[in-house]
């Protein structure tokens, strides 16, 4: 597929994965009805519980990714579980972002440590540390190494995530019980926070792909340029 | 702040990180060539 092509694509992908987000916001706004306890704010609901779900997923995918590098010892699983990673860490700071401005709105507190928000803090922790251990080791292969364990090792975390809730006395609801065009708003919000992750992913494992293709294509440029002839003993140009 | 505006943060603060995040994906794949 030619470099045009695969741009137009992209643009495409894009402006669908838009055009889809204005369906659903119309959707949670204007069709769903407002709800009776909480008002407005329970709209929020609407985009909270799809980033979450998709925050699962990227992690979910940074770790099979970490599994395939370990599997396999390639690189192309390394630039996946890193890109999934970054987006993971995005998702999962709307989730608590959003999840503090409706606790403001419905419970009159910005945070509160329950099992759920502590162990979703967590997870986002998890991944931000992930994400600067990485950034901290130079050799490529010891970081995809350590990335790769560290990436198996930080997903436990995400089960401990959905379980809380049902497992231990929360604040946080661990399910609702919607009506019809509650539904439909919500399953419609689901299209395009899926579309943008997945989208966001494949865009930032292929800036990597890239950047490693550009690196190597630098140091055999390097390799084959002729060596100068006078070197000082410390390697400097004289 | 009334649960409008809380509700409204949370869509522009979602949305746009969301976004902003796309945007800075393509920008940084444009200068990287």
């Amino acid at each position: 597929m030619t470099a045009a092509r695969t741009n137009t694509l992209g643009t495409l992908f894009w402006l669908v994965t838009a055009a889809a987000f204005t369906g659903a916001v119309a959707l949670a706004f204007a069709y769903a009805p407002v709800e009776r306890s909480m008002g407005i704010v329970q709209k929020i609901f609407y985009l909270h519980l799809p980033v979450a779900i998709n925050t699962f997923l990227a992690f979910m995918v940074c770790f099979v990714a970490s599994v395939g590098y370990l599997w396999q010892r390639r690189a192309c699983w390394d630039d996946l579980a890193d890109a999934a990673a970054r987006v993971g860490v995005l998702l999962c700071s709307v989730v608590l972002l959003t999840g503090m401005l409706w606790g403001k709105a419905a419970w009159g507190q910005w945070w509160t440590w329950s099992p759920r928000l502590t162990f979703s803090l967590v997870l986002w922790l998890l991944y931000v540390v992930y994400l600067l251990v990485r950034g901290s080791i130079e050799s490529t292969d010891r970081r995809a190494l350590v990335g790769a364990v560290y990436g198996v090792i930080a997903f436990l975390d995400v089960p401990l995530v959905y379980l809380s809730a049902r497992l231990m006395p929360d604040i946080h609801p661990a399910s609702v019980s919607l009506a019809g065009p509650m539904k439909v708003a919500l399953a419609a919000m689901f299209v395009p926070v899926t579309l943008m992750t997945a989208g966001l992913i494949v865009a930032r494992f292929r800036l990597a792909r890239h950047r490693a293709a550009a690196g190597a294509a630098h140091e055999i440029e390097a390799a084959a340029a002729p060596k100068p002839m006078n070197v000082r003993f410390d390697g400097g140009l004289i | 702040m009334t649960p409008a505006h809380y509700t409204i943060a949370a869509y522009v603060v979602g949305l746009g990180l969301m976004w902003g995040y796309v945007a800075a994906v393509y920008v940084a794949r444009r200068r990287g060539r």
